[in-house]
């Protein structure tokens, strides 16, 4: 059977932290945590709830990416990321054979304002509601971005850009795919605001991952997506090659719909096989980009299963104390940061973390430098899905 | 690499398997397959999700080494009851359940916990392409040494209020109105019996290529594929008006074609799904 | 005993979680709810808190803070008498 290896010839990414790449790179390294006040979102909790909001309303990002008016919020973001990982790895998009994207918004940041229309009795734009569904998104930006082949949308909540990255790999490891474009996008929505907030697992204050007094995640927004190739592909046309995706599990914990299990056995599972699947050992792991929410139940599971996989516990850190969670999209958020971390051979620190939940976790709390060679990234989601992909330094011959 | 199909199970509006039926959906007793305990929370959809899967894999002891979810809407009656709940009380003091019954992966999740099944599971949401996308995954999974075995399941749902806006959004042609269903298939890549049937084609062309690429003879061509017109179609063959206009209508004539007694005497058939612009050719062929 | 109020209270609870396993005058209501008793979990727990908020005006701002009311039935309905007072 084929086994190619799978590497990364360009990234894009924007986020409370910066429209691109390089200004990500400058917040992270900088402790310029993203996350504040809400000035977009039109939300009753406008005061109460901080968010990972990205500065740039939809008529901003409209002109940024000249799409019309009634483009959702994701699929703008997306484009704007999209745009920069194509440039970034030399390709042209009628080189892409697949495109598979991820997102549990959609367009229902458009749909909620006219819903909001519906049940007051006033007029409504029933065409808005043709962008609704997750997978209208992926179409739009096929099309958009003159991608011959069509796209495919993962929904898996907070693992579904995770999904989307091990899909690719898969598929050019196997040789069925050359170039694949995949990442994720979900933007703020009145709708997950408070789906979220009716969980209580908001916090009204700023996040505090693995801290011992946490009390729960912020909501962010962003997009991220990688350009993914055979590692024979990348070198024919000479590209630079960023990093190698080369670890991925997927498994479910099969406990309940929005907890997870106190042992966080799906998540130690996904770890786990993902090492395999790399071909490494635990100890090899230099570093962990923890799935990392700040919720009591996320932190004490996730912990656990780092715990269980590990006998030394690498360094690991959650960047979502910077940014927030930004849902479908955390995974390719945080697969971008993991590139950057092994090209820097830096690791970025846990935000206002002050006391353990146990004291074999403790998180990395300063910028750190490194020997990275292999970064494992969590993604955790509702319906129990647990994505674990790993990340590793391309040496150059 | 060989994919074969061992059974599917379908939960399909009353006209297409008894023609001049009403074009309701028919309902089994869903208690026969879930706890009542476990049916509070469930929306129509994962009903029917379940339902579908259970009896898909009724008598099956064996492993499962992956659950794929193909929806186009998912939960969207619980995606309605929440933001009509958000709208009217101004998002204060919102009850939970409708949020997150609403997530896509919510069906896959529940087959997950209800089976006690801590392997790959994925939810794909491609409109008219999810469950080819959904399949095209499946193959993924199945594409290894060993014998494994995959459980696809398609649903999707529709209520009297999301009618009413679908109606509004004038999308569809006169008369047609949007359906639901569910169905479920128990895949693997190592066949079991004689009344398997092995999947040998799997394409996605452009619909201005589709005549030519099934050629002269259409005998055992079916249509699932609302936006097809083809003149080389016997009008017995195009489930499209008795399954209904939605995203899954190809998976829900699939699983319907694997059990009709008129394809169950063939060698082969052809089902066409897919959308406006491309078709989703399968192609099965008995063992 | 159940009074006139916990009665009610338990139907209301019924109608809200949607609890059709178990015939209304099978529940006990001095059984704890969560767990093996009747089988509720933490979504519920935020369901009894909303229905709280809506029926009976009492607030409270997560399910750390209900945990010593939600028991029983009985208990919780006792609560709201309480604060009704």
């Amino acid at each position: 059977m084929i086994s190619r290896e799978v590497v990364i010839t360009g990234m894009g990414i924007n986020s409370c932290l910066g429209m691109n790449v390089t200004e990500n790179l400058f917040s992270l390294t900088h402790s310029l945590c993203g996350i504040g006040e809400m000035t977009i979102l039109p939300s009753h909790h406008k005061n109460t709830l901080p968010v990972g909001e990205i500065k740039y309303d939809n008529h901003a990002l409209g002109i940024m990416t000249r799409f019309g008016p009634s483009t959702p919020r994701s699929v703008l973001l997306s484009a704007l990321s999209i745009r920069e990982a194509v440039l970034m790895s030399g390709i042209s998009t009628e080189q892409v054979e697949a495109f598979i994207y991820a997102t549990t918004v959609g367009g229902i940041d458009l749909s909620e304002i006219q819903m909001g229309r519906y049940f007051k009795d006033e007029k409504v734009d029933y065409s808005v509601f043709s962008t609704h569904d997750n997978g209208r998104s992926a179409d739009i930006l096929t099309s958009h971005f003159e991608i011959s082949c069509r796209g495919m949308t993962i929904s898996t909540a907070c693992s579904s850009a995770a999904n989307a990255i091990l899909q690719a790999a898969e598929q050019i490891r196997r040789g069925l795919k050359e170039i694949v474009i995949a990442g994720g996008a979900d933007a703020l929505s009145l709708f997950t605001l408070n789906g979220f907030n009716s969980l209580m697992i908001l916090d009204k204050s700023l996040c505090q991952p693995f801290d011992r007094d946490r009390r729960g995640l912020n909501l962010g927004e962003g997009s991220a997506f990688l350009v993914l190739e055979s590692k024979e592909s990348a070198q024919k046309r000479g590209a630079e090659i960023l990093g190698i995706v080369s670890g991925w599990a997927n498994t479910n914990d099969a406990h309940h719909q929005t907890a997870s299990s106190e042992t966080g056995e799906g998540a130690a599972m996904a770890m786990s096989r993902a090492i395999q699947v790399a071909e490494l050992q635990p100890e090899d792991i230099d570093h962990i980009n923890a799935h990392g929410t700040g919720t009591g139940n996320n932190d004490a599971s996730e912990g656990s299963a780092i715990l269980s996989t590990f006998t030394h516990v690498p360094p690991f850190t959650s960047t979502k104390s910077y940014t927030g969670h930004t849902l479908a999209a955390s995974g390719a958020l945080e697969a971008v940061f993991s590139v950057i971390s092994l090209q820097q051979q830096m690791m970025f620190p846990t935000l206002r973390f002050h006391h353990p939940i146990n004291e074999n976790l403790v998180p990395v709390t300063e910028l750190t430098p490194g020997t990275l060679k292999h970064i494992l990234s969590n993604s955790f989601g509702f319906g129990g899905n647990c994505t674990s992909l790993i990340f590793s330094k391309f040496q150059k011959a | 690499m060989s994919v074969y199909v061992h059974t599917a199970h379908v939960i399909a509006p009353h006209r297409l398997t008894m023609k001049g039926a009403s074009s309701g959906l028919a309902e089994p007793d869903y208690s026969r397959h879930i706890d009542i305990r476990q049916m509070r929370r469930m929306s129509k959809l994962i009903k029917m999700g379940v339902y579908s899967s259970m009896s898909t894999i009724e008598g099956y002891t064996g492993e499962l080494d992956g659950i794929i979810v193909a929806t186009g809407l998912g939960s969207i009656s619980d995606t309605y009851t929440f933001m009509k709940n958000m709208i009217d009380r101004a998002e204060s003091m919102l009850a939970p359940t409708a949020f997150i019954q609403s997530t896509h992966n919510t069906l896959a999740g529940t087959l997950g916990i209800l089976l006690a099944n801590h392997s790959y599971n994925i939810t794909w949401s491609q409109r008219y392409l999810s469950l080819h996308f959904a399949l095209q995954d499946a193959m993924l999974q199945l594409d290894t040494t060993d014998h494994r075995q995959i459980l696809l399941t398609a649903a999707d749902e529709v209520t009297d209020e999301v009618r009413n806006i679908i109606d509004q959004m004038e999308c569809l042609p006169e008369g047609i109105d949007w359906s639901e269903g569910a169905v479920s298939f128990l895949i693997s890549n190592q066949r079991r019996s004689d009344r398997d049937w092995k999947l040998i084609r799997q394409e996605l062309i452009p619909n201005h290529f589709v005549a030519d690429t099934i050629g002269p003879d259409w005998s055992d061509v079916f249509n699932c594929n609302n936006f097809l017109k083809l003149e080389s179609l016997s009008p017995e063959h195009d489930l499209t008006m008795d399954i209904g206009h939605y995203f899954l209508t190809d998976a829900i004539g699939l699983g319907h074609l694997l059990s009709y007694p008129d394809v169950e005497k063939r060698d082969r058939f052809i089902s066409l799904g897919g959308d406006e612009e491309h078709t989703s050719l399968l192609e099965f062929q008995r063992v | 005993m159940e009074t006139d109020f916990v009665e009610d209270f338990k139907q209301k609870l019924i109608e809200r979680l949607n609890i059709k396993h178990i015939d209304p005058k099978d529940i006990d209501i001095d059984a704890p709810i969560f767990g093996d008793g009747l089988g509720l979990d933490s979504i519920d727990a935020l369901e009894i808190i909303v229905m709280l908020d809506d029926e009976y005006n009492i607030k409270f701002n997560n399910p750390d803070e209900a945990k010593h009311v939600f028991t029983s039935i009985r208990n919780i309905a006792n609560y709201i008498e309480t604060q009704q007072k």
